[in-house]
C-alpha cells in the first residue's frame, strides 16, 4: 500500500472504526452481564422490599456469581484491546469538535477509569489483595453504576459511527482481499482472534474454580474447589473470626427465640439426637468459586416448628462472632421454610471442621457463601 | 433517541455518584479515586506507549508472516500476566487458611505462557510455509 493511500486512514485495520465497534459490542455485552449479575448479588445480600430471592434452584447463585467473576476476568483482554484500537484518538487535537463530541470525551474518564478500576479491584479481591483504604464491595458496586452509566452514554453517542462501520464493506473482510493483509503489523481478523484466544485462555485457567469440568485446568484460579479442611475451601477461619474458645466450649447452646411460642436452648448433644436431614449443596462464594458437598444436620424448619415460630417470618441467624459485617444473616421466609436449609453438624459424614463452622453452621440452597453463617449461636424469629 | 439514551446514562451515572458519596466512609475517595484515575493514566501514559514501542520493534525486526503470531503471543502473555498477577504474587495468602491461593502460580503462569508461545510458533510456521509475502517480494 502506498503512503498516499495511507493518508487520512487510521494507522492500520486494528485502529479503524470497525475493529473498535466489534470490540465495543463484545465489551458492552460482557459489562452488561457483569452489571446484572453484580446487581443481583447485591440485592440478594441487601434485599430491597420488592425483591424476593427464591431458595430454588439450589445452584442458581453459584451460576450467576461464577458468571460475574468469569466474565470480569475475560473482559480484561477485551478492555485492553478496545483501548488499543482507539488509542490514536487520545492525541486528537482540538480535544472536541462540538458539544456532543466534548461530552463523549468527558465521559471517557469514568468509562475508561471505571472499567479498569472494576477489573483491577475485582481480580485483586478474588486474590484477597487489598492495596487500598476503601471498602471493596461498596466501592466496586457504586463504581459499576458510574461506569455502566458512562457506557450507556458512550453507546448512545457512538451508535451511529458503529453502525456505519459495521455496515461498510471496506476491505479486508468483505471487499477483494489483497494477496497479503500484512501491510500493518497484524490483520484485523488475526487481532480479534488473538483477543478472543487470550480471553479464552484466561477463562480456561480460572473458571475451574466453579465449573467442575474445568477444575483440572484451573491452574491460575485463586481457589481450588477441593482444597481446604475436609476437602472444601474456607473463606474465614475460626482464628480470624476469633470464635475458637466459644465454639469448642462445653457450655455451647443454640438458642431459638424471637417471635416463638416456646424459646429453645439446645446443647450440642441435644442437637445431635434430633432427626437429621442430609443435602448436597454448594458453597458459592461471592468471589466466584464454588464447591458442592454433602451436609447433614437439623432442618431449620424443624427447629422453627419445635419452637412454635410465627409462620412466614424472616429468621435472623446469628454467629458466635462478636463483630464483623457477616456475623449474622437473614433467612427470608422462603429460605427458612426450604427443607434443605440446614443447621449442619456434619460435612461428608464427619463432624464439621472448626473452620467450616463447628459446632453448627447454616447451609441452605441458593445462598451466597457469606450468608451461610458459621458458628451459629442462635435463630431469632421475626 | 440519542438524547433519551444520553439522559438515561446521565441519570445512572448520577445515581452511582450519589451512592458513592452517600457511603463516603466506605468508598473513601482519597484512595479509590487515586486508583480510578490512576488506572486510566497508567494505561494511557505507560501501558499503551509500551505496546506501541514493542509493536514497532516487532514490525521492524520480524518477517511479515511472523508478525501476527509473535504480536499475539507477546500481547497475550502481557495481558494474562496483568490479569492474574494478584493471584500469582500471592499477596493474599494467610498462614491460617491453606485453601486461599493454594497453587504454585508462578510455575502455572510460566506454563500457560509457554503454551501460548508454542501455539504462536505453530501458527507462524504454518504461515511461513506459504512463502514470502508480496511485500517481501517487492
Amino acid at each position: 500500500m502506498t503512503a498516499a493511500a495511507d493518508a487520512g486512514r487510521p494507522p492500520s485495520a486494528l485502529h479503524d472504526e470497525r475493529t473498535a465497534a466489534l470490540l465495543g459490542m463484545a465489551l458492552g455485552f460482557a459489562f452488561t452481564i457483569c452489571f446484572l449479575t453484580g446487581l443481583l448479588s447485591h440485592w440478594v445480600q441487601q434485599p430491597p422490599d420488592w425483591f424476593n430471592w427464591p431458595s430454588r434452584p439450589a445452584g442458581l447463585y453459584r451460576v450467576t456469581q461464577g458468571l460475574h467473576v468469569a466474565t470480569g476476568i475475560a473482559s480484561g483482554p477485551l478492555v485492553l484491546a478496545k483501548l488499543w484500537s482507539v488509542y490514536h484518538h487520545f492525541y486528537k487535537w482540538p480535544p472536541a469538535r462540538d458539544i456532543w463530541h466534548g461530552l463523549e470525551r468527558i465521559t471517557l474518564l469514568p468509562l475508561v477509569g471505571g472499567s479498569l478500576f472494576l477489573i483491577f479491584s475485582g481480580v485483586a479481591n478474588i486474590a484477597r489483595w487489598y492495596p487500598w483504604d476503601f471498602f471493596f464491595t461498596t466501592t466496586h458496586y457504586w463504581t459499576a453504576w458510574i461506569t455502566i452509566g458512562a457506557l450507556v452514554i458512550h453507546g448512545a453517542l457512538k451508535a451511529g459511527t458503529a453502525r456505519a462501520a459495521l455496515r461498510s464493506s471496506t476491505p479486508p473482510e468483505d471487499g477483494p482481499r489483497p494477496p497479503d493483509a500484512e501491510d500493518g503489523l497484524v490483520s484485523r481478523r488475526a487481532f480479534l482472534g488473538g483477543v478472543a484466544a487470550t480471553s479464552g485462555v484466561l477463562t480456561i485457567v480460572t473458571a475451574g474454580q466453579t465449573v467442575p469440568l474445568l477444575s483440572p485446568l484451573a491452574v491460575l484460579s485463586p481457589r481450588r474447589p477441593d482444597v481446604g479442611p475436609q476437602g472444601l475451601p474456607v473463606n474465614k477461619t475460626a482464628r480470624s473470626a476469633r470464635v475458637r474458645e466459644l465454639a469448642i466450649s462445653p457450655d455451647y447452646r443454640l438458642v431459638v427465640d424471637g417471635r416463638v411460642e416456646r424459646p429453645l436452648s439446645l446443647s450440642l448433644a441435644e442437637l445431635r439426637d434430633m432427626d437429621h436431614r442430609a443435602a448436597t449443596l454448594p458453597i458459592a462464594c461471592v468471589e466466584g468459586w464454588s464447591a458442592s458437598a454433602r451436609w447433614s444436620g437439623v432442618a431449620v424448619r424443624d427447629l422453627l416448628a419445635m419452637a412454635g415460630a410465627a409462620p412466614d417470618s424472616d429468621v435472623r441467624v446469628e454467629s458466635l462472632q462478636a463483630g464483623g459485617l457477616y456475623r449474622a444473616s437473614t433467612l427470608s421466609a422462603a429460605h427458612a421454610d426450604d427443607p434443605d436449609t440446614l443447621l449442619a453438624l456434619e460435612l461428608r459424614g464427619e463432624e464439621l471442621h472448626i473452620d467450616h463452622g463447628y459446632p453448627v453452621r447454616l447451609i441452605g440452597p441458593n445462598r451466597p457463601g457469606v450468608m451461610q453463617t458459621k458458628w451459629v449461636s442462635g435463630l431469632v424469629v421475626g | 433517541m440519542k438524547r433519551v439514551a444520553v439522559a438515561i446514562g446521565v441519570v445512572v451515572m448520577a445515581a452511582g455518584g450519589l451512592g458513592f458519596l452517600r457511603e463516603i466512609d466506605r468508598t473513601r475517595p482519597t484512595s479509590s479515586l487515586v486508583f480510578l484515575v490512576g488506572a486510566a493514566l497508567v494505561h494511557d501514559l505507560v501501558w499503551a506507549p509500551a505496546v506501541l514501542v514493542v509493536g514497532a520493534l516487532l514490525r521492524r525486526r520480524l518477517r511479515p508472516r511472523w508478525r501476527a503470531p509473535v504480536a499475539f503471543a507477546a500481547a497475550a502473555s502481557a495481558a494474562i500476566s496483568l490479569v492474574t498477577f494478584p493471584t500469582v504474587r500471592g499477596y493474599g495468602r494467610a498462614a491460617d487458611n491453606p485453601s486461599l491461593l493454594p497453587g504454585n502460580y508462578g510455575r502455572s503462569l510460566v506454563l500457560v505462557i509457554a503454551l501460548v508461545w508454542l501455539a504462536a510458533f505453530a501458527w507462524g510456521a504454518t504461515r511461513a510455509a506459504l512463502g514470502p509475502t508480496a511485500e517481501e517480494k517487492a
